[in-house]
């Protein structure tokens, strides 16, 4: 999906209509203006996601791959198939000290990115990183603040920011149309061992890196991160505290990461964010249910529900002798709605964008990056958007670990209000 | 051959009994609107709720006459007028009786 379409679908003048919801939209303000500049990027770490990423840029009028880097040929091979013109490293040091580049796209094991990140922001480099961002709090405190001095462009793989349904949803929680959120609901199940083929064993924890508590910390980093930041965004304020338990209940094939997690993320006003992921089981597959009293909303699936679907009430006069009738003759006792199972209600809901969902945010996401980089403009709260899914799947992993529940650090919060004031105006880089 | 004679105060009274029944099932209607919140529309979308239940108000007015006409049979007072029932023939009613004589 282009930006053109992205705003038809939005239905929108202009992108600047959600500014207060989503304000990192305000990236494509300029894009009329940047029309005939063009960025050079390199990407470090063109595996199945980098490459997946590299069919969106490399179709990029304003973007040039110009190098790849990564300690895997196999993975260079495939990416020159995209871009047969870019330069291969093994090294990435090496593409960092081509002055020719402007920006880098990170798409490494986890454990990698934070080094790389930091090198790239020294190298006077815009970076795109996936997510999650770093390895633990620290580190990826220290890589936003990094972003900060070096004033360099610093966006994160979180496409949900980018995706026309989440968008327009949050525009409908934030206005109040599904009532006073309670409760968030998120989770992603599937049903496969998430291992990738290795073409030796040595290079086990290479390919399957996801597996290992080295290279990841599993299902927290690689899924929850999406996911987490999904509720901070309905809700419009950081949890302050987690718990958590998780356990390798199916996938006992050597992995060191769970295969099994849920956690509760509490906010200070007694709102809950739970989030679930199983590998052993896909019928629910994933989403994040924000739980409205007026409604509910499924962004993965496109749709949300008021609660007053079902048949029109009975006329108000009718009523009326109903309950006479309960009053004088009694109601029954035995069998009332107290006993009655509250199952879900076969309510097909209202298409979000008014059809079903073709596409995630990814291509807006990285053409969004594309743009940044022609501009030099850092969009309002995306790095920290990003800073904080981070953050809070590694805590959330953390509890996890500990087995106790954990307050939100003081110390990792950063000046940035989800929905308040900070953080709204756009910095320039230097 | 039967023959049915209604004074013509009767159907006033009658009219009038129905017509406050009525009365009384919209007030009940409104009442149960601004109750349980619906809309001022449901005046006469409802209507038919509501000549249902004039009737069977109505009904309940009736069958209450019917009693009292009854009980005073019973402990030998002779019922007022007014306290008949309606649309029942009274030997001692003026049109019965002219009637009759006039065919004599």
């Amino acid at each position: 999906m282009n930006r053109r379409l992205f705003l038809k679908n939005l239905g929108l003048a202009g992108a600047t209509s959600f500014a207060a919801t989503s304000p990192w939209l305000r990236t494509f303000a300029t894009v009329e203006d940047s029309a005939r500049e063009r960025c050079r990027l390199g990407m470090i770490g063109p595996g199945s996601r980098g490459r997946f990423l590299l069919s969106f840029l490399s179709e990029n009028p304003k973007c040039e791959i110009v190098a790849f880097a990564d300690i895997y040929q196999p993975s260079l091979d495939e990416a020159l198939k995209i871009v047969p013109t870019a330069k291969t490293y093994t090294d990435y040091h090496q593409l960092l000290d081509d002055k020719s580049i402007d920006g880098v796209v990170i798409a490494t094991p986890l454990n990698t990115h934070y080094q790389i990140a930091m090198d790239a922001f020294d190298a006077g480099k815009h970076v795109y990183c996936e997510k999650a961002i770093a390895y633990t709090m620290e580190q990826t405190l220290a890589l936003y603040r990094r972003h900060l001095e070096t004033g360099k462009i610093f966006f994160t793989g979180q496409q949900r920011l980018f995706d026309p349904r989440y968008i327009q949803v949050m525009e409908m929680v934030h206005q109040g149309l599904f009532g006073e959120i309670a409760a968030i609901h998120a989770y992603w199940n599937r049903n496969g061992d998430w291992r990738r083929e290795v073409p030796s064993p040595e290079l086990e924890r290479l390919i399957n890196w996801r597996l290992y508590s080295e290279s990841s910390k599993g299902l927290m980093t690689e899924l929850a991160c999406h996911q987490l930041q999904v509720g901070t965004w309905a809700l419009g304020k950081l949890p302050s505290r987690v718990m958590g338990s998780g356990a390798i209940t199916f996938w006992k094939d050597g992995r060191e990461v769970y295969d099994n997690v849920h956690c509760i993320y509490e906010f200070e006003d007694g709102k809950q964010m739970t989030y679930a992921s199983v590998i052993s089981n896909k019928f629910y597959g994933l989403e994040e249910q924000i739980l409205g009293n007026k409604g509910t909303v499924e962004p993965e699936r496109g749709k949300f529900y008021f609660e007053d679907y079902g048949p029109a009430p009975a006329p108000a006069f009718v009523q009326m002798l109903m309950d006479w009738e309960d009053k004088i003759w009694g109601a029954n006792q035995f069998a009332g709605s107290s006993w009655d199972p509250e199952v879900a209600r076969n309510n097909p809901g209202e298409w979000i964008l008014g059809k079903s969902p073709e596409a995630d945010g990814t291509s807006l996401l990285t053409e969004a990056f594309v743009e940044a980089v022609c501009t030099g403009q850092q969009p309002p709260r995306i790095a920290e958007e990003g800073y904080y899914a981070t953050q809070l799947c590694l805590i959330g992993h953390e509890a996890i670990v500990q087995g106790k529940p954990l307050p939100f650090p003081e110390e990792m919060k950063i000046d940035y209000e989800p929905y308040g004031t900070k953080g709204l105006s756009s910095r320039t880089s230097p | 051959m039967p023959y049915f004679y209604i004074p013509t105060h009767r159907i006033r009274t009658e009219s009038l009994s129905l017509l406050i029944c009525f009365v009384i099932a919209v007030l009940l209607n409104v009442y149960a609107i601004v109750t349980y919140d619906a809309p001022f529309t449901e005046l006469w979308t409802s209507i038919l709720y509501v000549l249902e239940a004039t009737f069977v108000l109505y009904a309940v007015w009736i069958i209450l006459r019917l009693l009292a006409y009854l009980f005073l049979c019973l402990i030998g007072r002779k019922p007022k007028s007014e306290h008949k029932l309606p649309f029942i023939l009274h030997r001692h009613e003026r049109g019965y009786r002219s009637h009759h004589h006039n065919r004599k």
